[in-house]
C-alpha cells in the first residue's frame, strides 16, 4: 500500500481553447485516515482481554476505508478487518503496552492513534464502555472478567440494570451488549463469577441521555436511500436515491429492530429467478 | 465495509413470504422469522444469525425453532418480538393455530428455550415494550381492544394486567399491527378495517408506566387504504418516520416525518418520494458515534 507523499494534494488541470489558456488550479484538501478510538482509552489500566472499539474516516478519500488493524506492540499484528470499524476483545498479558490502531484508505493514506494502556494481573472485572458518568441511549457495555489464581477461569458476566434486575448474562470471561435503559439515572452492576466460588463487581453510575438522530435509511425494491434529518425532524434527500456508501462516515449507534452495530437489515425480494435472500448491510 | 452488502439465500426455508427480520436488542444475534406459503416443502420457524461485530457479518447458526412442515400440520409465525434487553422472545406461533409462545433467549448462542406455561392461552400480535406485552386484537373477546400483559422477568412468563383487554374506542375495528415507543410513553396501532376499505387509520394509546394500563388518546392519519410497512421512532422520542401508501398508490411520497403530539398522536411535518417502490424496511442513525 503506498503512502501519500504529500497531505494535500495539488491538482493542476489546464483547459486551453484557442489562443486563450486559462489555468484553473483546483486544491483538492486531501488528509491522511482518522482513527478514533472509542476504548480503551489511552493511557488506562484494565484487565484481559482488553476490549477495542475504533472507527476510521478519511473524508478526503472517495473511495474510503480499506482496512484497519491494531497493534499489541510495534510489529506485532492482533486483529485485522477490512472495514471501517473495529470491535473486539484482544488478550494480553499483564504488563505495560504500546498498542496502536491503524487505518489504511482506499487512496493510500494511512493514519494511526497510540493507545498506551497497562494490562492488569488482579482479579475482577474491567469495564471498557460505558465510561462512569454519563452515556447514550441504548447503552453500551463492554466488559471483561479474569481471576488470575482460579485455574478454571470465570464463568460468567451479568449486567444488573438495578438492583435485582438483570437485562443481560453471558456464560463467558467477556461481555459485549446494547442495554436498553430509559433516559434518566441508574445505578447498574457489572458482575462476574469465577468457578472458584469468588464474585467480582463494578458499580457504575450512568446518567443515560436521549439523542437526535441525523440520517433515515430507507429500502424499497431497489437499493437504500440516505436522507438526512433535519433538526425539525422534516427529511431531506440531498443524494437521490442511492446510498452514499463511500461517504458514510461511522454510525455505531444506529437502531431500531435490527440496526445496533450499525447493521441495515431487510429482505431482499426476488427478482425473478433470483434467490430469496436477507441482506446485511454495514453503515460503516 | 467490504463484502457488505451480506446476502443469505434462504429458498432453503421453503415457500414463504417475505420473513420477518429481528434483531435480539443487545446486538448480537439476528432473528429471521420465515413461515410457509403454500406447497408442501412450506415450513415454519427462526433462523439465527451471529453478528461479527467488527464487520457487519453474518453467521448462520441454526434454528431457534422449528415448527416442522406444512405436511405435519404447522401454524405459522407472526409477529416475533423480544423484551427490551432481549432476555425474552416472543411470537404469535406454532401448531396447530396461531398462539402466543415465549422463549427465554440464551444470550451464548441465541438459541430458545420454552417459558414456562408457553404457549399462552393469547391470541393476537405481540408487541413489547419491555416491561409489558400488548397484543393486536385478531380474536380477542371484544375486536378492537388490546391485551396487555405483564412480563414476569425472572422466566418470561406473562400473566394479564387488571382491566385487560383494554377498550380501543370506536369504530372499534381490529387494532393490528401494533407499534411501542421506545420510551414506553404511547402504544400505536393500525385500525384495520380491510385493505380496501376509507377508514383505516393509526390509534394511539397512553401507557400508565405504573400499572401498564393503556387508554385511546387519539384517532389520526385517516388516510384511504393506508397500508403501513414500517416506521420507526428517532432516539430524541420528538418524531415519528414511516414508509407506507396512502389513498391505495404505491407512487407518489413513500416516506413521511410526524412529530409526535403531547397525547401520542401525529402531525405530518413533510413526506418525500424516493423513488424504490414500497418503502419496507427504514431506520435512523445518529451523525457520529456516540
Amino acid at each position: 500500500m503506498s503512502v501519500p507523499t504529500s497531505a494535500s494534494l495539488l491538482r493542476l488541470v489546464i483547459h486551453s481553447a484557442a489562443l486563450a489558456i486559462p489555468v484553473l488550479f483546483a486544491f483538492n484538501a486531501y488528509s491522511e485516515p482518522t482513527v478514533t478510538v472509542i476504548s480503551p482509552k489511552g493511557g488506562a489500566t484494565g484487565g484481559s482481554p482488553v476490549f477495542y472499539e475504533a472507527f476510521a474516516t478519511s473524508p478526503g478519500c472517495d473511495k474510503g476505508i480499506a482496512a484497519m488493524r491494531i497493534y499489541s506492540a510495534p510489529g506485532v499484528d492482533a486483529f485485522d478487518v477490512d472495514g471501517a470499524h473495529i470491535e473486539t476483545f484482544i488478550p494480553l498479558s499483564p504488563g505495560d503496552y504500546s498498542t496502536t490502531v491503524q487505518a489504511w484508505d482506499n487512496c493510500g493514506g494511512v493514519g494511526k492513534t497510540a493507545v498506551p494502556l497497562t494490562v492488569s494481573d488482579k482479579a475482577g472485572v474491567s469495564v471498557y464502555l460505558p465510561t462512569q458518568g454519563a452515556a447514550y441511549w441504548p447503552v453500551h457495555v463492554a466488559a471483561s472478567a479474569e481471576s488470575p489464581e482460579c485455574s478454571a477461569g470465570i464463568s460468567a458476566i451479568r449486567i444488573y440494570a438495578a438492583p435485582g434486575v438483570s437485562p443481560y448474562t453471558i456464560d463467558a470471561n467477556k461481555l459485549d451488549a446494547y442495554v436498553t435503559l430509559p433516559p434518566g439515572n441508574h445505578n447498574l452492576t457489572v458482575q462476574a463469577w469465577d468457578n472458584c466460588g469468588n464474585v467480582f463487581k463494578y458499580p457504575l453510575a450512568e446518567s443515560v441521555f436521549s439523542s437526535s438522530d441525523a440520517y433515515l435509511y430507507a429500502s424499497g425494491t431497489g437499493s437504500i436511500a440516505e436522507i438526512e434529518i433535519n433538526s425539525d425532524g422534516s427529511l431531506r434527500n440531498p443524494n437521490g436515491s442511492a446510498l452514499r456508501r463511500n461517504s458514510l462516515p461511522n454510525r455505531r449507534r444506529s437502531l431500531p429492530w435490527t440496526q445496533e452495530g450499525g447493521l441495515f437489515m431487510r429482505h431482499r425480494m426476488p427478482a425473478s429467478t433470483d434467490s430469496r435472500s436477507i441482506e446485511a448491510t454495514a453503515l460503516w | 465495509m467490504p463484502g457488505s452488502p451480506f446476502r443469505f439465500n434462504i429458498d432453503q426455508l421453503g415457500d414463504q413470504g417475505p420473513p420477518t427480520i429481528l434483531m435480539d436488542p443487545a446486538g448480537n444475534f439476528v432473528y429471521v422469522g420465515y413461515h410457509g406459503g403454500g406447497g408442501g416443502a412450506a415450513t415454519a420457524g427462526v433462523a439465527t444469525y451471529r453478528i461479527e461485530r467488527s464487520s457487519g457479518e453474518l453467521t448462520w447458526t441454526g434454528f431457534a425453532l422449528y415448527f416442522g412442515s406444512e405436511s405435519s400440520g404447522f401454524g405459522g409465525l407472526d409477529s416475533p418480538t423480544t423484551d427490551s434487553t432481549g432476555r425474552y422472545f416472543y411470537c404469535s406461533c406454532g401448531k396447530p393455530t396461531l398462539q402466543l409462545r415465549g422463549y427465554a433467549v440464551n444470550a451464548n448462542n441465541g438459541f430458545l428455550t420454552a417459558a414456562p406455561g408457553s404457549p399462552f392461552q393469547f391470541v393476537g400480535s405481540p408487541m413489547s415494550t419491555g416491561k409489558y406485552l400488548y397484543l393486536g386484537a385478531t380474536k380477542n373477546p371484544s375486536e378492537g381492544d388490546v391485551l396487555g400483559l405483564a412480563v414476569n422477568y425472572s422466566n418470561g412468563t406473562v400473566t394479564q394486567l387488571p382491566g385487560s383487554p383494554f377498550s380501543a374506542g370506536s369504530p372499534g375495528w381490529p387494532i393490528t399491527p401494533l407499534w411501542a415507543d421506545w420510551q414506553s410513553r404511547f402504544l400505536w396501532g393500525l385500525e384495520f378495517q380491510n385493505q380496501t376499505a376509507a377508514s383505516n387509520g393509526l390509534q394511539a394509546f397512553t401507557i400508565n408506566s405504573s400499572t401498564g394500563a393503556v387508554a385511546p388518546s387519539g384517532s389520526f392519519m385517516n388516510f384511504p387504504l393506508l397500508l403501513f410497512f414500517d416506521l420507526v421512532e428517532d432516539h430524541s422520542g420528538k418524531y415519528v418516520f414511516t414508509g407506507m401508501t396512502r389513498n391505495g398508490s404505491n407512487s407518489g411520497p413513500d416516506l413521511a416525518s410526524w412529530s409526535i403530539a403531547p397525547d401520542g398522536t401525529w402531525k405530518e411535518i413533510n413526506s418525500l418520494d424516493i423513488s424504490s417502490g414500497v418503502v419496507s424496511s427504514i431506520a435512523v442513525a445518529p451523525k457520529n458515534p456516540q
